[in-house]
């Protein structure tokens, strides 16, 4: 296990550093000098030279890499250059929010997925189709902007029960926060239940298939004891991948869902940074998001390390 | 029997969701209910300021609150352009109108609970005079000093007598805040008004709440919450659910909505809510073919305003094309109608003139905004336009933010042709140094000497024949391209009432509204 750690974490550190180079002179190499991207075409040589002084863009760039790296380190993420806001009280108040919805996503799509993903696999196992594929076809295909317009005005307009957007943080007033919560996670939860459901029914009966479950079922277990006591802990493998992907990508999924509730989350910000061609911002959020996938996937790794225990032979 | 109970537990399980859905729903009704209070209100506006730096920063999205709650002028104008005291609690002017003395209201005091003193208002208006923003500037033109002479007192030496000085002091170059709001102001607003900014948070809201120190009546809504919707449709769901109590500036690219839907029956409509503005064309008049009259006189010929107008969905009435050169002011502009038009839509005389000029081939580099969706649309109408007459249209759409950054704060301009919006001052053309233009490009020296004249003026006739020649001359040179008059659409629920016009700019003046029963 520790072999196994070290040499994960290992790569990790590696993977970050290969990453940080590559954003850093991507930056730097696309469209000239950043000062000038900053200020646009049409400034004047004497403007740019003199943000590039203000910015330490004069200086080599293995200088400036390191010094990037260094204040990232420390948690200081700089300042935007068109809000002039320290873009650490920024990430203050958009992570909550985005880890939020991220969460409050995987927790429905997980209800959604989990249970009709069994139940489609079972019907399936008898070889009988299911409205559950169906559904998830629709669920999958459905796009958020419409879903979410949708909910917003049966259960936030007709029936009054969840506010339609906005945000109230979480030390403010928690149960308050949970129904602003409630429309956006469902919205973007449909899509990965419909997507999760999908999965976890091809691993169970990939997994119901397997020898083992013969066996079981040979000495007399029905469909649904085999599939307890053998079949979820077998096919949660390729689910807890399939998880790691879609957590790792919900950020890029919730930027709709964050705009269409009018949510002031992180996926917005990184918008109107892109937009405004703010690049250092940019620059620090998506390595902040790099940084974000890679631990994800660390932690799926070592979920999979203890799920799967070939890996520990 | 076994599917029979499988299809049970699935209907089980939908239950079960809805259950948990509606355990949380049923906690209470959605906050509609508080905000119909007495003392609070809700407003939403399409568009985040970004920071709230009034002197760097001119979004038409911060200076509507801003200013008139939580600063207060130097001296206040109402709408008949009477003073009353403000920040300055009195003023005189020395025999030949270039010394003014203005007397500070020392008991009144800013929002951190400091005393205003002579000094905070020297600092807020050089800050406003050395400030980067080409209209903030104006009335400082023939300002030479502005000195702290005594605690309570403050004078300022002007190189020649100016009307637009004293003006200016009632508009956003008078605002008054603390010197220790240097280097602050990005997140923190501290001023004398009615109001303070309790919380700000970019992409969610600004929180107003009553500011205690403050000297003047006490307002009846003490608690405002503006909520930044960008979706504008979300923001009409909003005001249905009851989430918000007022849109006081309508997005255009949501007008036939609001009408197809009902909401003009269901709320209140306001037509004028708060910035009564034009759309016009900007040229960058140091360029090629955008320095050209004759290009500029084609264009105007080619567009459709009429079309342009039908194509924003506008209810009647909320705006009207614009034929007539020139900038609407106050008292200079004559608003067009079809039989006063200037402008002939004469398509095939202005292809023919572009041709002749040898201008007819040439791309036009168009810049539009990304996130302020009326002028979005606004500038597909009219490029389409532009395009079905043969011309080449190159469009580029940026953030405002960066719009803002890089053209209004006296960088060079960086389009060939632009479209505007906003109430536009004839002093926005002046351009007494060309190597410092701003987006305003114009840099005519006898359009700059016939505003001074008007600023210098000792009689009204005098200042109103200069201004008339100064628009002539704007007209002459077809220096802007009116598109439309737009008086703006505001939707309020029912029982708020109290909107009244802006003194200071384009301000909502939170102090004014109240519910009605």
């Amino acid at each position: 296990m520790t072999i196994f750690l070290v040499r994960r974490f290992t790569f990790f550190v590696l993977s970050i550093l290969a990453t940080s180079g590559l954003i850093f002179l991507l930056v730097r190499l696309l469209g000239g000098s950043p000062a000038s991207v900053l200020l646009g075409e049409f400034s004047t040589p004497e403007d740019v030279l003199a943000l590039e002084k203000q910015l330490g863009l004069h200086q080599p760039l293995i200088v400036q890499y390191v010094e990037w790296m260094t204040v990232l380190i420390r948690g200081d993420f700089g300042v935007s250059f068109y809000s002039g806001i320290e873009l650490r009280m920024l990430l203050k108040s958009a992570l909550p929010v985005s880890i939020s919805l991220s969460v409050g996503a995987l927790l429905v799509g997980l209800a959604i997925g989990v249970p009709f993903g069994i139940a489609s696999a079972l019907r399936s196992f008898q070889g009988k189709g299911s409205l559950v594929d169906f559904i998830s076809q629709i669920g999958i295909a459905l796009p958020v902007f419409w879903s979410g317009a949708v909910l917003s005005i049966i259960f936030g307009v007709s029936l009054g029960w969840f506010p339609t957007g906005g945000w109230v943080p979480w030390s403010d007033a928690p149960a308050t926060t949970l129904r602003h919560l409630v429309l956006p996670s469902v919205t973007l939860g449909i899509g990965i239940g419909s997507v999760l459901a999908r999965f976890v029914r091809t691993a169970i009966v990939e997994v119901m298939r397997q020898d083992f479950v013969r066996t079981g079922r040979a000495f007399g277990m029905s469909v649904q004891q085999s599939l307890l006591v053998v079949g979820l802990r077998n096919a949660a493998l390729p689910v807890v991948t399939v998880l790691g992907n879609i957590v790792s990508h919900l950020v890029g999924g919730t930027v709709l869902t964050e705009t269409l509730f009018s949510m002031p989350g992180l996926s917005r910000m990184i918008l109107g940074a892109v937009v405004g061609r703010d690049i250092f911002v940019v620059q620090n959020l998506v390595m902040l998001l790099i940084v974000y996938v890679l631990v994800v996937n660390l932690i799926v790794d070592i979920s999979y390390y203890i799920l799967d225990k070939r890996l520990r032979i | 029997m076994i599917r029979k109970y499988r299809q049970t537990r699935v209907i089980g399980f939908l239950a079960a969701g809805l259950a948990a859905l509606a355990s949380i729903g049923v906690y209470g009704p959605v906050q509609a209910a508080e905000d119909l209070s007495k003392s609070s209100m809700t407003f939403s506006i399409f568009q985040d300021p970004g920071r709230l730096d009034i002197v760097t920063q001119p979004a038409t999205s911060l200076i509507l609150w801003l200013p008139g709650n939580v600063y207060e002028p130097l001296v206040s104008f109402d709408n008949a352009d009477k003073p009353s005291a403000a920040v300055a609690k009195s003023w005189s002017t020395s025999p030949d109108g270039k010394v003014w003395t203005f007397k500070i209201d020392t008991a009144k005091k800013f929002s951190d609970g400091t005393s205003i003193k002579a000094s905070d208002v020297v600092y807020s208006l050089n800050q406003f005079q050395n400030g980067p923003i080409l209209a903030y500037k104006g009335p400082f033109a023939n300002v030479s000093s502005i000195k702290a002479t005594k605690r309570n007192e403050v004078t300022v030496t002007l190189t020649a007598k100016s009307r637009s000085f004293f003006r200016g002091m009632g508009t956003m170059a008078g605002l008054v805040m603390p010197a220790s709001s240097e280097g602050k102001r990005n997140s923190v607003a501290i001023g004398s008004g009615p109001y303070k900014v309790a919380e700000y948070i970019p992409g969610s809201h600004i929180q107003f709440l009553y500011n205690n120190e403050y000297t003047g009546k006490k307002p009846r809504i003490t608690n405002v919450k503006v909520r930044f919707i960008t979706d504008s449709p979300a923001s009409l769901l909003a005001l249905r659910a009851g989430e918000v109590d007022g849109l006081p500036i309508t997005s255009t690219a949501i007008w036939s909505r609001i009408i197809s839907e009902g909401y003009t029956k269901d709320f209140k409509r306001l037509l004028k809510p708060a910035s009564g503005e034009l759309h016009w064309l900007m040229f960058n008049q140091t360029q090629a073919p955008y320095n050209n009259p004759v290009f500029r006189t084609a264009i105007a010929q080619i567009i459709d305003r009429d079309a342009y107008v039908a194509g924003l969905g506008a209810p009647k009435g909320a705006m009207v094309p614009q034929c007539g050169w020139g900038i609407m002011t106050a008292r200079t502009y004559k608003p067009a109608s079809p039989e006063t038009c200037v402008i002939d839509r004469d398509v095939n005389t202005a292809l023919a003139s572009l041709k002749a000029a040898g201008l007819d081939k040439l791309p036009i580099e168009f810049v539009g905004l990304t996130d302020v969706p009326a002028l979005r649309l606004a500038a597909d109408i009219m490029t389409q336009q532009l395009r079905n007459a043969g011309l080449t249209i190159n469009r580029r759409d940026i953030p405002l933010a960066q719009y803002s950054s890089t053209i209004f704060n006296a960088r060079p301009p960086q389009y060939g042709m632009s479209l505007m919006g906003g109430g536009g001052t004839l002093t926005d053309f002046v351009c007494k140094d060309p190597t410092k233009y701003g987006y305003q490009t114009y840099c005519s020296s006898a359009y700059t000497k016939l505003i001074q004249q008007a600023d210098r003026a000792t009689t009204d006739e005098a200042y109103l024949k200069a201004l008339t020649s100064a628009n002539e001359l704007l007209q002459k040179d077809a220096v802007v391209v009116p598109l439309l008059a737009r008086t703006g659409l505001g939707l309020y629920h029912k029982k708020l009432t109290g909107w009244r016009p802006p003194t200071i700019r384009v301000e909502v003046a939170f102090a004014n509204y109240y519910w009605t029963k």
